[in-house]
Parts: structure tokens; sequence; C-alpha cells
């Protein structure tokens, strides 16, 4: 027993994130959902436990809104709009992240912020 | 472990969506292997198709899309032409196989199709072995090719099903009425133009006795003289009793329907030319068998000697119990020759469906529902209610459902502009996303509708201008029920 817990105690931060995103497909799996909705899911685990700054996620925007206009241009309308979809949930979620870097930032430098008559000479 | 978990908040997070997603992650999905994605993921609603006159095969071609080892259901309705050669040839044997694009076949099976008039409804349950895009349909009796064969209500939908014994323990499906050209009274004998409607507010009819418990049209050979005369006429039924001097016809008017001649010319007139001057109305009334009716057409028109109508019929030869009658506004009636007419009826069924409507069971406790309204006999709702700046349709779903989608365009005489609104409950009503490009063109979802079993909508117009012969051109209703409830 004391082996186990020692085991445990001893994973790397890698190993447990790697233990929970199996423990989500399982679950999703387990729950009969779809492939395009446990992908979802799954990249939002990824997310929370890997944060990535707005600048990348606004790069995965881009990436989709040329896959809606190549979708689009190739007569595939449905996909296009499942694509347009993605880029507008990654741009929700950028703009969010985005938010919380900017009030991250006010607080670890608020003189940056702060108006001219707040300023001391 | 806890301690391991205490090394970031994240874990925990994390753990209390799993949590979250246990106990909600069910009901949000609704449907095990089909997560609420219908409207993407549809089955295949086909049409009408035609096995011409010696023609061996006909392929539905890049309509259906089957994954490998999953479980389908194939649903059609067809009949074949007499065989004009041989009387005793009662049946024609089609064969269906569904074809993949690198020449891979499967054989659905042998169906026998039956001669005559009235369509059979089949219905198939398979376990695809490839990727499969299209759909022959063939002769199997290749001696007889003798009569057209008429496929309609084709339907190709996945199963939520992982094995036969599941697929054994599927129910049939149910069908809403499929067969209308069933002719409960008629008289068709034409012998030319019997009367002429000129007098203001005069009613030609014909006086019916209903054998059937379903009216689903009338039929009128007509002369439209002149233009026809101009604005609305009145189509009514009223309710009619037998006595000794001949027919009494009751004052209250049971249904209706309004139509100009212009309306009726591009809309009523059998499309088949050897029909002439035969145009079907759509009246519908739900009739009591052994009852007498007079379905008329009142003059409210504006009409005068060189535009009205003239009906067609023959003198004294009709056979059905009724009379062809001219009721006058002081409520005179006069008894004239035979009008050519034809009603059509259709016998009730088991459930409450209407025609068009095909409820799968596709595993799981979920129904699958369809409705088109191409698919009934009359291309037309019926109103349950109107009101001063609105018009009231119901369609039944049989099941409470889960989530619909509705596919819809009303089409209004004059292109006046509708609203169109729906609602499980005729109470609650929720406006329906209309495309900007087209307009009376409207693609909405209904998810609300676990506690009913109808689907009531709404076309709201502007009580001022309001607008003529208002009626769905298009609308197809597809989606999930919960047939556990």
């Amino acid at each position: 027993m004391n082996k186990i817990t020692k085991k445990i105690q001893g994973l790397s931060t890698w190993q447990i994130n790697i233990f929970l995103l199996c423990l989500g497909l399982i679950i999703t799996i387990y729950l009969n959902w779809s492939f395009k909705t446990i992908a979802a899911f799954l990249f939002l685990v990824w997310f929370i436990l890997n944060p990535q700054n707005s600048r990348f996620l606004s790069k995965i925007v881009v990436l989709f809104l040329v896959l809606t206009l190549t979708t689009v241009v190739i007569g595939r309308e449905l996909k296009g709009e499942e694509m347009a979809v993605a880029a507008f949930a990654f741009l929700g979620l950028a703009v969010l992240v985005g938010i919380y870097e900017n009030i991250k930032v006010k607080n670890k430098f608020p003189f940056i912020f702060a108006k001219d008559s707040d300023r001391e000479d | 472990m806890l301690k391991v978990l205490c090394r970031d908040v994240r874990y925990w997070v994390i753990l209390g969506i799993y949590l979250l997603v246990l106990i909600f992650g069910r009901s949000q999905t609704g449907i095990a292997g089909q997560p609420g994605e219908f409207i993407y993921n549809s089955p295949f609603y086909g049409g009408d198709y035609i096995l011409a006159e010696f023609q061996r095969n006909t392929v539905v071609r890049d309509q259906l899309n089957s994954n490998t080892g999953d479980f389908y259901r194939i649903i059609f309705g067809a009949r074949a032409d007499q065989d004009l050669l041989d009387a005793n040839d009662v049946q024609s044997p089609i064969g269906l196989s569904l074809s993949s694009s690198n020449g891979q076949d499967q054989t659905v099976g042998v169906f026998e199709v039956p001669r005559g008039a009235g369509f059979k409804m089949f219905e198939k349950i398979i376990k695809t072995d490839g990727i499969f895009k299209d759909l022959t349909v063939n002769r199997t009796d290749n001696d007889s090719l003798r009569g057209n064969i008429y496929l309609k209500n084709l339907v190709f939908t996945r199963l939520n099903v992982q094995s036969l014994e599941e697929a054994g323990r599927l129910s049939k499906s149910l069908y809403g009425p499929f067969d209308f050209t069933e002719i409960d009274q008629a008289n068709q004998n034409d012998a030319g133009v019997i009367y002429d409607l000129i007098k203001k507010d005069d009613i030609v009819g014909e006086v019916v006795k209903a054998n059937s418990d379903l009216m689903t049209g009338v039929s009128f050979a007509i002369d439209f003289f002149g233009n026809g005369g101009l604005g609305n006429y009145q189509m009514e039924i009223r309710k009619a009793e037998k006595s000794n001097n001949g027919f009494v016809v009751g004052k209250e008017i049971l249904s209706n329907i309004e139509f100009s001649s212009a309306w009726a010319e591009s809309v009523y007139h059998e499309s088949d030319p050897r029909k002439g001057n035969v145009y079907r109305f759509p009246l519908t009334y739900k009739t009591e068998k052994g009852k007498y009716y007079f379905i008329g057409i009142k003059n409210t028109a504006d009409i005068n000697w060189l535009n009205h109508l003239r009906f067609h019929g023959s003198h004294n030869s009709a056979d059905h119990d009724g009379a062809s009658l001219v009721i006058s506004p002081n409520g005179n009636t006069k008894q004239i020759g035979d009008l050519y007419f034809i009603e059509y009826g259709i016998p009730e069924t088991q459930n409450s469906l209407q025609s068009g409507t095909i409820i799968q069971d596709i595993g799981g406790g979920i129904g699958d529902f369809s409705f088109d309204l191409k698919n009934t006999p009359l291309k037309k709702l019926p109103i349950v209610k109107t009101g001063e700046n609105e018009n009231i349709y119901q369609v039944a779903t049989g099941f409470p459902f889960i989530k619909l989608a509705l596919d819809a365009e009303v089409k209004t005489e004059d292109e006046s502009k509708v609203k169109l609104y729906v609602s499980p409950d005729g109470q609650n009503w929720q406006v329906a996303n209309e495309d900007l490009e087209t307009p009376n063109t409207f693609l909405t979802a209904v998810n609300n509708g676990i506690l009913s079993r109808d689907l009531y909508l709404k076309v709201a117009f502007d009580k001022n201008t309001k607008p003529t012969n208002i009626n769905f051109s298009t609308l197809r209703i597809n989606g999930n029920l919960s047939l556990n409830e």
C-alpha cells in the first residue's frame, strides 16, 4: 500500500495531466458523446491544464477562418459553417484569455495603467 | 492521492467538471450515440421515384451515407400500374440494393409491389458492410416489364442499435394515412356544361353520403368562362338531411376555403391532362360515416354573363346516394342534373398521425419523426384556428418530442410578408428564424416538447392587409421523439 502511495506521490505533472485526460476520455466515451464533442471537451481540459496565451488562440482562430473560406470555396458549405462556429468559439476563448492577461498585467504593473492624477512625482 | 491533487487547484477544477459531466452529461446528449446532431447528421428523406415501363432499374445516386457495421432501416411506399395484358399479374417484384463508389454491393431484399392504385408501405432493417452512397431499384421479374412502378416516401435511417437482437426488438414504424387515391363518392360522367353560376351568392354543389371518416378533397369539372369572375369564390361543406322532398341543407358552414379563378387555375387544376378541366379542391373535413353532407361553391366573386363559372356534369346518370343542388340566398333549393364530382376520403387510421408523417423506433427509446407536406394528399395543412391576424396549424407528433427542426416556406397569393411562430402547446410561442434572403422562408428548431404530442404553427400577418390564400408551400419537420413517455 505504501508503495502505491509513494508511486502516486512521485507522479510528475505531465503524468497527472495524461491521467486526467484519459479519465475525461473514458467518461465521454461512456456517455456516448460524438467524436467532435469529445475532441472539443478534451481540448478544454488540456487548455485548463496547459493555459496558452491569447496570441496562440488567435492563431487558431485565423487557421479556422482560412479553413472556413477554403471549405466554402470548394462547395462544402455545411463544413464551412462548422469551421466558422469553431473559429467563433476560439475567438471567444481568446478574448476571455486576453481579458485575464490584461487584468494580470494591470495587477503586476499598476503604474502603467494609473491615471496621470494618481501618479506621484 | 489527495496530496498530489493539492499540488494544483486546476486538478480540482477538472475533477469538478468531470463530476458535473457525469451528472448532467447524459441528459445533455439526449440520445446515446446521436448527441442531438440530427440537423447535420440527418437521415435521408427521399422523394418519389418512377421505374418507367421497360426500364430495368433506376439508381438513387449519392444520397445515402452509411458506415460499415451500422444498422439502417429502409422505408418506402410502392405501387405498380395494372398489367393491361395479363389481369392475373397482380404483383410486380422489385429488388433493392446498395452500392458504393468502389463497386461494392449489398442486397437489401426483394419486395412484391402490388399492382393497382393503392400504395403499400415496405420497411426493412439491414446491417451494412460498407460505405454505401447509392440505392438501386431493379425489376427482378425480367419477363414482365409492363407498367410503371412508383416509389414514394423513401427513407434511409441509421439506427441506434448494436446487434441483430436489439434491431429485432424495435417497434414497427408508424405512418399517417399514405394512400390518397381512394374515392369515397363520385359521378364522373361529363356530358358537358349543365349549369352556369351567374347569380350572386348562389351555391352550387353536391350532396354526398360519407363512407369514410375523413374527407381529403373534392373535385369538380369546371370551365372558368371569360376570366372566371374577379374576387374570391367560397367552397364550403354543410350538413344535409334526407327528407321526403329531397335533401334539406343546414345553415352552418362546417369547413370552407376561398379561391380566386387565377388561384384555382394555378394550384387546383389537375396536372393529368386526361382529366381536362377537373379541379381538385383541398377542402378537408372529419366526416361521420353514413351522414349526408353538402359540398358547394358559393358565388361570392364579382361575376357577369361574360365572366363566371360553368359546371360540367350529366343528366340523371348518377348512381350514388345524393343530389346536385343550387341553393339561393333566401334558402330555396333547386335540383339540377348530376354534377361531375369526386369526393376523396380515407378511412380513419389507428393512430392520430397526419398523412405525410413517419415515426420510426431507432432504438434507445428514441423515435425519429419526419413530416413532409409534399407527401400529403392536398399539399396543404388544415387550419385549426383562425384569428384577426393569425392562422394556427397543428401537426401531431404522436409522442413527446425532444427536438424538432422545421423548414418552412409560406406562400400568399399577394406575396405579402408573414411571420411564423412555433409552439409545443399552442400557448407559449417562439419566433421562427427567417431566411433573410428569401422572404417567408423559415428554418428553426423547437426543443421543449417533452410534455407535448403536437407541434403548433402560427402564421401571423398584418390584419389591415390580410393576405389571401395563405398556405405552406414547403413544410418539413424532422427530429427526435421520446418513445418511453
